[in-house]
């Protein structure tokens, strides 16, 4: 086997337990911009994370090239990171779980479909944009397609695999109104082709920028307001790290001693679903114990904490399987999260909304402190006038904190979503966000 | 690495599908982490990078590759992928490499390689000493990481020009939580360097610590910012971060050479207040941003964007500046092999001008005196950008009163500029890491203490009053 010398030199050293993760890709990528190829790029890569337990230490080396004559490197470097390690967490190579819902993300077809055709089909989109109205200025389409494959070899015996490929097709448009420039864009993530819809996707990104031009201000104070998917993918993202065993060992949780307890609206539940069967889906963590879905939130109700190995060990429970990262520490967090959706779509809940705010985009992650919640974020919306939403806002931010936030989720809509954050939620309608805006 | 042999091969593989332009950029990096939770080391870490990327031009098309294979074969099968984009005849050859003598203003005296574990302990001691020597109950978790970065590169490329680069960074950062009754806070010390380990002062980096103890206690007390539209005094030094992000990118040719940029159109005219003057700078030696020669064989330059408020230059690469009609001025940049590289800033920073901090506090009335920034982002075609404060205190009748949290500043990078109307005279420059579509690339920004007019703040406060 190509990596046998590599557990047998770790042994002959003294590390007593080893273990190899290694990451192959594929990827190709084109970029039209105004109907031109501007960027055509494909790449190749394998990664290899060497870790090792030196005298009941963890120490990790990574490596985008291996060949056996790096071995005595890669072993002695284990053992130099492991022996400055001072704190006594336990680490673990592990043995392997009980049971594996094996399942790869791929579908071969992808792969036999040939770039000429990936190519014509940006130029369609392209110039759908184009010709969908006049007030388009520049369109920057672009195809990202990927093929991973993902293998854990460790010295007790462990050996996983998992596989998968996709691609992002994304639309953007700079649309001009007498000196006014707003950008619009949608997106694709999936790995079946026969997913692709360019009208659809050159109406939605056109929608998007256009009705963005003509903005106005509002007064600032707090408003009624619906969450379009990506913001709540966003928020979430930074919420949910609060249910971190890691964090909560450290004291640094706002969720410390919450569970079972309730934490946000009753309207609101949040899955952690490795196990779902799209790109984000994975069966076993980066420490090799098996993934498995679980609610973090059930009806309000703060429902699990997600542990790693390490963490688990030291709260005397067992692995949640959200051992991620591949560090000598492994770190704690979701690979894909999903929100219950509720009946109504987006025009019902703006109906009942009635007179509020409907949040499009935030920008900026810097503007949420991680630690308490709270948040003040660049953010593009409309204001929604008699249960319509009607006008765009220019320049505006929303603040408040995230816990007070999910408390203040009234409705949920029925319109999932697969965002590029490993999400797949509805819009949401909050009670109450404070905006601002350069006031008339 | 690539014999000169092999790389003109490779190079005259790539053309001879009729490209005009092929380069050859050969990494070999090497990155070490090591971080302690509160006390004790508690993870460290070592990667390397080996890896190849090649690029062919040919007029307004650039196709791109990477691969991890670096046999000859592996090498060529790249070249001749990539060359498939297109079907011309040849139109250039490579004969022959020539090195490319430049000056290195960021020589290695000792390298990071060379380091022993123990020294950089040390630094990460001194921060957790500092620390516990002003120990506070409120502070509940601290983290201390030293990071370093040996980044080796030889680029060969079409213009017969080869040349190799090497650069060193390290980083050490602690970042603090506090709590209290109302919640946690954080705040952060960042000491960085283009350098070797002697340029980490134990002074410094205790000064550092504290102030970042003292921030995170006041941030702890501090009320929530009031938002609206008020006049916004930003200290000097990662204040820059505001031309940064509000029009620095917007300004390289990225943006510039498609047409997306709010700036487009404007060369040669008034973007700024007449007290504006605004440069991007790679050849200040050892400084965070600073390149001596770009991923094109350009050498480094330092480059005015704006002159008394008018707009007089950009950051180019070669072939974004093929839209401009103009060459390449020494600033494309990437991350590392995996990424194409593209026009980015280095070290980026507003001049200084003639007040000093104290007038231009005490000539406002009510404000807001942002003192530092955690970041921002931008969106070069709008211009719209945001950044969110770290440090921010509300200036009543000319003096810096209580401090504030949660401050955001949000404006348009094209207006913002003109509601510059003082410019302090204590520029200073702080190094960060600035992410675009060539990766992550380590840059400096910088100004003076200077004040908007008015710009739209979002905070949870209320109205400024």
């Amino acid at each position: 086997m190509k990596y046998d010398k590599f557990f047998l030199t770790a042994s002959e050293k003294g590390i007593t337990d080893s273990q190899l993760i290694i990451a192959t890709h594929y990827t190709m990528r084109v970029e039209v911009f105004e109907g031109q190829v501007l960027e055509y790029q494909v790449a190749d890569g394998t990664s290899v994370t060497a870790k090792g337990i030196y005298r009941g230490k963890a120490g990790t080396v990574s490596l985008d090239h291996w060949s056996n004559s790096l071995i005595d490197e890669v072993t002695d470097e284990i053992i130099e990171n492991a022996s400055i390690i001072q704190n006594d967490d336990p680490v673990f190579i592990y043995e392997g779980s009980e049971k594996y819902h094996k399942f790869n993300v791929y579908d071969k077809t992808l792969e036999t479909i040939d770039p000429s055709v990936k190519i014509n089909l940006l130029i369609r989109l392209n110039d759908k944009i184009k010709d969908a109205d006049l007030r388009v200025n520049r369109v920057e389409v672009s195809y990202s397609e990927t093929s991973e494959s993902y293998t854990i070899i460790n010295s007790k015996g462990l050996k996983l695999s998992q596989k998968a490929n996709y691609f992002m097709l994304y639309a953007g448009a700079y649309v001009k109104e007498r000196d006014v420039v707003k950008t619009g864009s949608d997106y694709i993530i999936s790995n079946k082709f026969s997913d692709i819809d360019i009208d659809t996707l050159a109406a939605n990104c056109v929608h998007d920028g256009l009705s963005k031009l003509g903005g106005t201000t509002c007064e600032t104070k707090k408003y009624k307001a619906i969450l379009k998917q990506d913001v709540v993918a966003e928020l979430l993202s930074v919420y949910l790290d609060h249910a971190s065993s890691e964090n909560i060992q450290k004291g640094t949780s706002m969720w410390a001693d919450k569970k079972g307890k309730e934490v946000a609206s009753k309207k609101l539940s949040v899955i952690d679903q490795p196990l779902k069967h799209n790109v984000f889906g994975r069966y076993f963590d980066d420490e090799g114990v098996a993934c498995y879905d679980k609610p973090i939130i059930k009806y309000g109700i703060l429902s699990n904490y997600l542990y790693n190995l390490t963490t688990a060990a030291k709260d005397g429970v067992t692995s949640t399987g959200n051992g991620f990262g591949r560090g000598s520490k492994t770190g704690i967090s979701t690979a894909f999260i999903s929100v219950r959706p509720g009946r109504r779509t987006l025009d019902e809940l703006a109906e009942r909304v009635g007179d509020g705010v409907y949040i499009t985009e935030v920008e900026g992650f810097q503007g949420i402190n991680q630690q308490n919640g709270d948040f003040s974020l660049q953010s593009t919306g409309f204001l929604i006038k008699n249960g319509k939403i009607s006008q765009p806002l220019d320049l505006i931010t929303i603040s408040g904190n995230l816990f007070e936030l999910f408390k203040d989720v009234c409705e949920v809509g029925s319109d999932l979503k697969l965002t590029d954050s490993g999400c797949e939620t509805p819009s949401l309608v909050v009670k109450k966000l404070l905006v601002a805006s350069k006031e008339d | 690495m690539i014999s000169k042999t092999l790389a003109i091969e490779i190079l005259n593989k790539a053309l001879s599908t009729g490209g005009d332009y092929s380069e050859i950029y050969e990494e070999h990096s090497h990155t070490t982490s090591i971080r302690s939770e509160k006390d004790e080391i508690d993870s460290t870490s070592s990667s390397y990078l080996d890896g190849v990327g090649i690029r062919i031009l040919k007029g307004d098309r650039s196709v791109y590759g990477y691969t991890n294979d670096l046999s000859k074969k592996g090498l060529l099968n790249l070249a001749t992928t990539l060359s498939k984009s297109f079907n011309d005849r040849q139109i250039i050859s490579v004969k022959e490499l020539n090195k490319v003598n430049y000056k290195n203003r960021n020589k290695v005296v000792r390298s990071y390689d060379n380091v022993s574990q123990g020294e950089k302990l040390h630094l990460i001691n001194i921060v957790i000493d500092e620390i516990k020597k002003n120990y506070d109950t409120r502070i509940v978790r601290y983290n201390v990481t030293f990071s370093t970065n040996r980044q080796q590169v030889t680029i060969y490329n079409s213009k017969s020009q080869y040349f190799t680069r090497h650069q060193e960074y390290a980083t050490l950062v602690g970042a603090l939580v506090g709590m209290d009754d109302k919640g946690f806070e954080t705040a952060t010390m960042i000491d960085r360097y283009q350098n070797d380990i002697s340029s980490f002062k134990e002074d410094n980096i205790r000064k550092k610590t504290k102030d970042a103890i003292d921030r995170v206690i006041m941030l702890l007390g501090a009320k929530e910012c009031p938002s609206g539209v008020m006049p916004v005094v930003i200290g000097n030094g990662f204040g820059g971060v505001l031309f940064h992000e509000s029009c620095g990118h917007p300004l390289e040719a990225s943006s510039i050479g498609l047409g997306i940029s709010c700036f487009c159109g404007k060369d040669g005219k008034q973007i700024a207040s007449p007290i504006v003057s605004a440069v991007d700078d790679s050849t200040i030696p050892h400084e965070w941003g600073s390149i001596d020669i770009d991923d094109e064989g350009n050498l480094g330059e330092k480059r005015q964007l704006i002159k008394d408020g008018i707009l007089t230059g950009y950051m180019i690469d070669e072939f974004n500046g093929r839209k401009m009609g103009k060459s390449g001025n020494g600033a494309c940049r990437r991350q590392n092999y995996t990424y194409s590289p593209t026009s980015r800033m280095s070290n980026t920073y507003i001049e200084a001008g003639d007040s000093t901090p104290e007038e231009i506090i005490r000539d406002t009335k009510l404000g807001l005196y942002a003192v530092s920034f955690l970041g921002g982002s931008v969106n070069p075609g709008t211009g719209e950008f945001n950044f969110s404060c770290s440090e921010a205190y509300i200036i009543r009748d000319g003096k810096v009163c209580e401090p504030v949290r949660g401050a955001i500043l949000i404006g348009k990078g094209y207006e913002i500029l003109k509601e510059i109307d003082m410019v302090g005279n204590d520029l200073a420059l702080e190094g960060g890491v600035c992410g675009a579509a060539s990766g992550w690339v380590n840059v400096n920004v910088g100004q003076p203490t200077l004040r908007l007019k008015h710009c739209l703040v979002g905070g949870r406060g209320g109205k400024l009053e």
